[in-house]
C-alpha cells in the first residue's frame, strides 16, 4: 500500500510539476533579428533600433518590424522597448550589431559590454558600422515594405563573403578579443544603403579601422581584399589584370581558387624585417580580348603580370596603413611576439611607431591552375 | 558496520568525475595566462607524490578512513579535534560546491529563478545517492564516465578548425611567476581537493587500491581537464579565457560544423552537471561520515539529511555577490586549503608509518 502511494505521488509530481520557473510561451515572445545603436549627441543619449520578425501576409512569410527607444545606457534603452512592445524581447536569435560612426570609446565599449556580458545574446553576433549617418538608417531605409528581414539578409551576405571578399565580418567575442590584445587593431564591415533596381538593400563593403577604441579610417573595397590576403582570410574572389603579351594590351579576369598566406619575422642587421609570403592558386575567368594567354608563352607572362599585380595592391595597403593610420590591422605584432619574444618586449612601449616604419617584404607565387572550360581566347576573324 | 565495497575501476571512476566535477565549467589555474596547459601538466606532476602520501596513509590501516586513522593515532581527543578540522573542509568544499553549480545554472540558462531551486533538487539527488552508500555512487561513476569522459573529447575534436595556435605562442612570454602561480592554483582546485577520497574510501577491496584508484584517475582526469584547458585557451585566446566566468560554456558555444552541428553548449551543461553532482556526493558523504565518526554514531544515514540541509542553507548566504566569492576563491583559498590539502596530510602520515611501526615493534616483542 505504502508503495503504491509513493509512486502514485511521483508519478503525479512528474505529471504537474514539469514546466520550468520562467516558462515563456513562444506567442509571447519577440525575436530580435539584429539591433542598431545609435547615440543621440543632444538628448545623451542611446537610441536603440531593434528589428524584430513578425508574420506577414496572413502568416505565410517573414517580414519584419522595427522598434525604436532610448534610454542611458543601450541596456536601458533596450528594456525601454518592452513598454512599446508589450512583450519582452528575446535577443537569442539577434544576428547583428549596428553601431553609428560616433558610437566610439566608452559609447563603444558600453555596447559590446551589453552585448558580451547579457546571457540571451550570442557571442557570435556580427558587429558592423553604419557608413549613413545613423545606424538606424541601415534598418529603416531599406526594404521599405518590410517584407524581408534586413539583418537576415547581412547575415548572409557576411556568411558568403568568402566569394566576393571585399569585406570581413568579425563575430563580437573575436572583436574583444582583438581590443585585448595589445599592438593589433581590429576591423569591423562597413554596412550602407544602396540602391538595387529602384529597391533600396543594405550593401556591405570595406572595413573601419579601428584604433583602441576609436574608428581612425576606412579601407575601401579593393584595399579590403588586400588586407584580408594579408591576414590569411582569403577564400575566393577576382582581381583584374591588365597584361601584355606579343604588344597587345588585354584585360584578365583571374578568380581566387585558394590562398596560403604566411607571415615571417625576421632580424636582419638589428631591422626587423616583416616578410609575407603569398601563394595563391588561380584561374583565368574571363579574357577581355583576343590574345592567348593560355598557351605556355603568354601564361608565363600573365603570371609574371598577375604576381606583380598582387603585390604592387598588397604593398600599397600596408603603406597606407602604416603612413596614415599607424595602427597594426594586420597582426604583425603577434607574429614577432612569436617569433622573437625578447624584442616584442622591447618594442612594445612603441609599438604603433615601429609598426609605421616596418620593413616588409612580400613574396608572390600565382599558380594558374586552368581556363575554365574554354582552352582559348574567342576569335574575332573578319 | 558496513560491508559496502567498491572495485577499483568504480573508485578511478569516481576520482576522475570528481576531479573533472566543477573544474569543467570554472577557469582552471587563469593565473598562468597562456601557459596554463603546462601550469596543469605540471601540477599533475606534483600532485603524483601527493597522492601517493594520501594512498601510503590508507595502505597502512586497510578498512579504515580518515577519521579512524587519525584516532588511532592521535587517541581520542586530539584525533577527534583534527576530524573536526577535516569535517569542516569536506563541508565546506561541499557548500562552495554546491553555489558554485546553483550560480552555474542561474547565470546560463534560468536567470529568472531563484538560486535556492537548482540548489535544492541537487541536494536532495545528493541525499538521495549518500543514504544509498558509496558502493552506489561508484555504480553511477562508472555509468556516467561512459558519458561524460567522451564530451569534452568531442567537443576538443570539433573545435579544431577555431583553434589558434598563436594564443599560446610564445610559451613563456611572461616569465617563471604566473606559471608557477598558475601550478599552484591547480594544485588547489581540483587535484588537492581528493584528499576528500581519504574520508570515504573505507570501502576499498584491497590495500593496493587506493593507489590505483588515485593515481590512476588523476592522470585520466587530469589530463582531460589539461586538454580541456588547452582547447579553451587556443580558442579563446588567454584574455577572454580568464575574463569569462564559464569559459567551456562559451567555447562548446563555438562549435560549428557546416550547417549542421552547431551550438554544443547544451550538452557540456549537463557534463558539468553530472559530475559536480558527484563531487557534492563526495562532500556530502565526507562531512556526514565524519559527524558521525566524531559523535561516535555507528551508521552516518541518519545524519545525511540535516547536514544536506545545512549545507544547502550555507550555500545560499555564504556569499552576497559574486565579487565576494571571486575574492575569497582568488585571495584566501590558498591560504585555506593548502594546509588541509597538503601539509596536514603529510603531518598524519609521518606519524602513521611511526605509529604502526612501533605497534609492530610492540607485537614483534610479544611474540
Amino acid at each position: 500500500m505504502r508503495k503504491v502511494f509513493i509512486a502514485f505521488t511521483i508519478i503525479l509530481s512528474i505529471l504537474t510539476l514539469t514546466s520550468c520557473w520562467n516558462y515563456r510561451e513562444i506567442n509571447r515572445m519577440r525575436f530580435v533579428a539584429g539591433v542598431a545603436i545609435d547615440y543621440d549627441e543632444i538628448k545623451d543619449e542611446y537610441v536603440v533600433t531593434s528589428e524584430v520578425v513578425t508574420l506577414i501576409q496572413g502568416g505565410e512569410k517573414f517580414g519584419s518590424t522595427l522598434f525604436q527607444s532610448r534610454g542611458k545606457t543601450v541596456f536601458d534603452a533596450v528594456r525601454d522597448t518592452v513598454m512599446k512592445n508589450a512583450r519582452k524581447l528575446y535577443w537569442g536569435h539577434a544576428k547583428i550589431v549596428i553601431l553609428s560612426k560616433d558610437m566610439t570609446g566608452e559609447r563603444l565599449i558600453t555596447a559590446l559590454d551589453y552585448t558580451g556580458r547579457d546571457a540571451e545574446f550570442r557571442d557570435d553576433i556580427w558587429i558592423l558600422v553604419s557608413g549613413e549617418k545613423a545606424a538606424s538608417e541601415i534598418l529603416e531605409e531599406t526594404f521599405e515594405k518590410r517584407d524581408e528581414i534586413v539583418s537576415f539578409h547581412i547575415d548572409n551576405a557576411i556568411k558568403n563573403e568568402g566569394s566576393i571578399s571585399t569585406y570581413h565580418g568579425i563575430p563580437a567575442w573575436r572583436f574583444i578579443k582583438d581590443m585585448f590584445a595589445k599592438g593589433v587593431s581590429p576591423t569591423i564591415p562597413v554596412v550602407v544603403v544602396a540602391d538595387k533596381h529602384g529597391r533600396k538593400v543594405p550593401k556591405l563593403g570595406g572595413q573601419a579601422i579601428i584604433k583602441g577604441d576609436e574608428i581612425v579610417g576606412y579601407l575601401d573595397e579593393v584595399e579590403t581584399k588586400s588586407y584580408i590576403w594579408i591576414i590569411d582570410k582569403l577564400k575566393g574572389g577576382l582581381i583584374t589584370v591588365e597584361t601584355e603579351v606579343d604588344h597587345k594590351t588585354v584585360e584578365v579576369t583571374m578568380e581566387i581558387f585558394g590562398n596560403k598566406t604566411t607571415l615571417d619575422a625576421k632580424k636582419i642587421k638589428d631591422e626587423i624585417v616583416m616578410k609575407i609570403d603569398i601563394e595563391s592558386d588561380l584561374g583565368i575567368a574571363e579574357i577581355a580580348g583576343d590574345v592567348n594567354v593560355i598557351e605556355k608563352k603568354g601564361r608565363e607572362i600573365l603570371k609574371k603580370d598577375v604576381e606583380k599585380h598582387i603585390k604592387r595592391l598588397i604593398e600599397e595597403v600596408i603603406e597606407r596603413v602604416q603612413k596614415e593610420y599607424e595602427c597594426d590591422i594586420f597582426k604583425f605584432s603577434t607574429e614577432i611576439k612569436k617569433k622573437m619574444p625578447k624584442e616584442w618586449k622591447r618594442i612594445e612601449p612603441n609599438w604603433n611607431q615601429v609598426f609605421s616604419d616596418l620593413e616588409v617584404e612580400v613574396n608572390v607565387t600565382a599558380n594558374i591552375k586552368g581556363s575554365a572550360l574554354t582552352s582559348e581566347p574567342i576569335k574575332v576573324v573578319d | 558496520m558496513n560491508k559496502e565495497v567498491i572495485s577499483d575501476v568504480q573508485g578511478i571512476c569516481l576520482v576522475i568525475l570528481f576531479i573533472s566535477g566543477s573544474t569543467l565549467a570554472l577557469p582552471t589555474a587563469p593565473a598562468a595566462g597562456s601557459d596554463l596547459w603546462i601550469a596543469i601538466l605540471l601540477a599533475i606532476i606534483i600532485a603524483i607524490p601527493l597522492y601517493l602520501a594520501y594512498s601510503r596513509l590508507l595502505s597502512l590501516y586497510p578498512g579504515n578512513d580518515l577519521f579512524d586513522i587519525l584516532e588511532k593515532i592521535f587517541g581520542k581527543v586530539f584525533g577527534k579535534l583534527l576530524g573536526l578540522v577535516f569535517t569542516c573542509f569536506a563541508f565546506h568544499l561541499g557548500v562552495m560546491v554546491l553555489r558554485e553549480q546553483g550560480d552555474y545554472l542561474i547565470t546560463l540558462s534560468l536567470p529568472e529563478t531563484p538560486i535556492m531551486i537548482p540548489m535544492l533538487i541537487v541536494i536532495f539527488l545528493c541525499v538521495f545517492a549518500v543514504k544509498e552508500g558509496i558502493e552506489t555512487l561508484g555504480r553511477w561513476a562508472k555509468l556516467f564516465v561512459i558519458f561524460n569522459a567522451p564530451i569534452p573529447t568531442i567537443t576538443i575534436l570539433l573545435l579544431i578548425p577555431q583553434m589558434d595556435f598563436n594564443n599560446i605562442q610564445p610559451i613563456l612570454f611572461d616569465g617563471i611567476r604566473p606559471l608557477m602561480e598558475g601550478t599552484l592554483q591547480a594544485l588547489i582546485f581540483p587535484f588537492g581537493d581528493v584528499v576528500i577520497f581519504l574520508m570515504v574510501f573505507f570501502a576499498l577491496k584491497t590495500k593496493k587500491s587506493s593507489y590505483n584508484a588515485l593515481i590512476k584517475g588523476l592522470l585520466l582526469g587530469g589530463i582531460m581537464i589539461a586538454g580541456v584547458s588547452l582547447a579553451e585557451v587556443l580558442v579563446l585566446g588567454k584574455d577572454l579565457y580568464a575574463m569569462n566566468l564559464y569559459p567551456n560554456h562559451t567555447v562548446a558555444a563555438k562549435v560549428s560544423i557546416g550547417e549542421t552541428l552547431h551550438r554544443l553548449e547544451v550538452i557540456s551543461i549537463i557534463a558539468t552537471l553530472t559530475s559536480i553532482f558527484l563531487k557534492i556526493s563526495i562532500c556530502l558523504l565526507a562531512a556526514c561520515n565524519g559527524v558521525a565518526k566524531i559523535f561516535g554514531f555507528d551508521d552516518y544515514r541518519f545524519i545525511v539529511i540535516p547536514v544536506a540541509l545545512l549545507m544547502c542553507n550555507v550555500s545560499y548566504f555564504i556569499y552576497g555577490t559574486i565579487e565576494e566569492k571571486s575574492i575569497w576563491v582568488n585571495d584566501f583559498t590558498v591560504y585555506y586549503f593548502l594546509p588541509i590539502q597538503i601539509i596536514l596530510p603529510i603531518l598524519i602520515l609521518i606519524a602513521g608509518e611511526i605509529n604502526t611501526r612501533r605497534i609492530n615493534r610492540i607485537d614483534n616483542g610479544k611474540a
